[in-house]
């Protein structure tokens, strides 16, 4: 059906700018960390100006960059990859065992993703400091974990029910165990759905910053800790934390390029089964 | 003056034990220390911005390696609270706020550094305590003396100034010579000049601090010293609602009236930027604005700007604060602790974080022929220097809900036109009252 002139002309009005309203808060990240602070405080804001590299150059030099850009990869990398293991498994337990307390344990994991995070800074302090967990990698790789498990539960529950039963009876047939039929048959099916939680869990993981806040000291910082040292009692050094921000938005940008390519790929090896 | 010269002779006697000919050079005090790291508490300030440049040195001489915790200033103190009060500190060295000194005495966590500037295994005979501005080391250093917070026969040295601050009037040459205009020498100048700045010069006359809470009550003492008013008599009874404080409270009003756009939301970082924009012509607050004002990349000023005396009321009168060093009590490495602070505070490295932009302590580093020459506002900080007055706000436990709650609100009402000046101090008394009976000052 051809639309009428006057229908596609608001349709990519509008889609325009839907995009304008997304990249510009990005544009303007990006072009504050390539001024200096009076082109920032410049009145009225003036698009024309002479870049300058010195804001990245001050936050990878002057301060202790890599080991905030390490400390937040493993971090991001470890409590995903734990996630995702736990996640998958627990939808399947879900999807396809009936037991006690089955809708029950479903539903109040989800209640707990709906907890905001900064409600939890308190008690988790609390009780990570009894465990001696406060100032360490594997207290805030513990925390991510638990936050994000709800969400991957119940996205990969999804995707479970999705996967015929009968595929995983005639595996079963051929003479696979259980843990094989988990891992050859369903896991390869469910790769969309891992790639989507592996997204999401990365990106929560590695922009979280009031548990991080709490929960780190210099030597686990992690990188938008890091950045909030920017802002101090005589002002903010709005360059810095820019270029701090542009170089976070790197990493996660990166893994979503690839996770997506996966979702794809996924979504291609499902319809040829199908 | 006689306080200054209680702390000019402390501070001889400490070095003349230093100066013994048991000395170790340099080389032999260090080399015990070799290869262990000190951890420091620092802020994120423009003075430790500075020090963070400069810090490698001390690694490259003594073979000590040193790892910075920077954080904002809140949060430092919430760190350094909970961290020196366990059993063994994870920092060596402290950078600790000058409102700080008397909680962190009293609380047992930080050491005196007196035993440490007589120890002749230690201490550098050339470092010449004497050197470093007397009111800064009153004010940033000594506990226990007289009020407790200033000097006096019973006052220990428990910290060393490293990123002090006084005040400064900063003015635009271009437009005081513009306008022909002169600089204000007294209050009374001063006040006519700010009706007179705003209407001819086509923005804010002078910037200042004015947010309710801390900030304007910051304010309304740096004006309230100078016209000879104090917050409490010598025997802790508020007295801030005399005709002194009224009278700063009402030139407060007018700079309000007079100043920048948006003045009554300023907090110290607003208000330095307006003057950095040039938004205001005039600027009265914290010495730590001279490396921004001298940067081109964060002043649109830069070579525009002049200084001056803090103006003369009943007297002349400077602030004093800012920041100070300190070895926590339960440290494991306080000698080297030690050696570190006062490598950061010898002349020679005061100087140098100078030259990179941090406040300069020292009065040898003020009258540094080279630096006086590149930075010429050294000139008027040197009699900002003996101008100030450590006792220019109370540094006792219950001035923070004082500040806060207190004055705070009734300054900051009167500021927004809600009351007037007088009924404004007046009515916040028998508050103020209630907190000094609650803290043991008054029956």
């Amino acid at each position: 059906m051809n639309r009428s002139p006057l229908v596609s002309t608001l349709h990519y009005t509008m889609l325009i700018g839907l995009a304008l309203l997304c990249i510009a808060p990005i544009a303007v990240i990006f072009t504050t960390s390539m001024r200096d602070q009076v082109s920032i405080f410049a009145e009225p804001l003036n698009f024309i100006f002479t870049p300058t590299l010195e804001n990245y150059r001050a936050v990878l030099q002057e301060d202790k960059f890599d080991r905030y850009l390490l400390n937040s990869l493993f971090v991001g990398v470890v409590s995903t990859v734990i996630t995702l293991v736990l996640g998958c498994m627990a939808a399947y337990g879900l999807a396809r065992f009936r037991f006690f307390g089955r809708t029950t344990i479903a539903y109040t994991t989800l209640l707990l993703r709906t907890v905001p995070l900064a409600v939890l800074a308190i008690p988790v302090f609390m009780i990570w400091s009894e465990w001696k967990l406060v100032n360490s990698l594997w207290g805030l790789i513990l925390l991510y974990t638990a936050v994000n498990l709800p969400f991957t539960i119940w996205l990969l529950y999804g995707f479970v029910l999705q996967v015929p039963a009968e595929l995983e009876e005639a595996a079963a047939i051929d003479g696979c165990g259980p843990l094989r039929v988990f891992t050859k048959v369903l896991l390869p099916l469910m790769a969309p759905g891992l790639a989507a939680a592996s997204i999401f869990t990365f990106r929560i993981a590695w922009n979280e910053f009031i548990l991080a806040l709490v929960l780190t000291d210099r030597g686990t910082r992690t990188l938008p800790v890091a950045a909030s040292l920017y802002i101090t009692d005589i002002g903010v050094d709005w360059g810095k934390v820019m270029a701090m921000a542009s170089l976070i938005a790197i990493p996660p940008l990166i893994f979503t390029f690839v996770a997506a390519r996966q979702i794809i790929t996924g979504l291609t090896a499902g319809a040829v089964k199908g | 003056m006689e306080r200054r010269n209680l702390i000019v002779r402390s501070a001889a006697m400490i070095g003349a034990a230093a100066l013994s000919p048991t000395v170790l050079s340099q080389s032999d005090r260090f080399a015990r220390f070799r290869g262990i790291t000190l951890n420091l508490s620092i802020p994120t300030h423009p003075h430790y911005d500075a020090m963070v440049k400069m810090i490698s040195g001390f690694t490259d001489l003594t073979g000590i390696k040193v790892e910075l915790d920077r954080q904002s200033i809140p949060k430092m103190k919430e760190l350094q609270l909970a961290d020196l009060a366990k059993s063994q500190s994870a920092y060596d060295l402290i950078s600790y706020v000058v409102m700080w000194k008397s909680e962190y005495v009293k609380k047992n966590l930080i050491q005196t550094i007196e035993p440490f500037l007589s120890n002749k295994q230690l201490a550098d005979p050339n470092f010449d305590l004497k050197d470093i501005s007397p009111n800064y080391l009153e004010n940033l250093g000594l506990v226990g003396g007289w009020r407790g917070y200033l000097a006096g026969p019973t006052a220990k040295l428990y910290g060393l100034p490293y990123g002090a601050e006084t005040s400064i009037l900063a003015y635009r040459t271009d437009i005081f010579d513009k306008l022909k205009l002169k600089i204000p020498n007294t209050y009374f100048e001063f006040e006519q000049l700010l009706p007179v700045l705003r209407d001819k010069a086509g923005m804010g006359a002078l910037t200042s601090r004015a947010r309710a809470g801390h900030q304007c009550v910051h304010a309304w003492l740096l004006h309230l010293n100078p016209m000879g008013g104090k917050v409490f008599d010598v025997n802790w009874r508020p007295r801030f609602n005399d005709s002194k404080g009224v009278r700063a409270l009402q030139f407060l009003q007018k700079v309000i009236e007079t100043g920048p756009k948006g003045i009554l939301e300023f907090s110290q970082a607003e208000m330095m930027q307006s003057f950095l924009q040039g938004d205001a012509a005039m600027y009265l607050d914290s010495s730590v604005i001279f490396g921004s004002v001298r940067d081109p990349q964060k002043s649109k000023v830069a070579g525009k700007v002049g200084y001056a005396r803090h103006p003369k009321a009943a007297q002349y009168a400077s602030q004093s604060g800012g920041l100070g060093l300190a070895i926590p009590k339960n440290t494991k490495n306080p000698e080297a602790a030690f050696l570190l602070m006062q490598w950061l505070t010898s002349k020679e490295q005061d100087k140098a974080v100078s030259r990179l932009g941090g406040s300069p302590s020292r009065i040898s580093t003020l009258l540094d022929e080279e630096l006086t020459k590149q930075f010429p506002e050294y000139l008027i900080m040197r009699s900002q220097l003996r101008d100030a007055d450590p006792d220019w706000r109370p540094i006792i436990a219950e001035w923070d809900e004082i500040n806060t709650k207190a004055l705070g609100v009734a300054i900051g009402n009167a500021l927004q036109g809600k009351t007037t000046a007088q009924k404004a101090l007046d009515d916040v008394v028998p508050q103020v009252l209630s907190l000094m009976q609650r803290g043991g000052y008054l029956s």
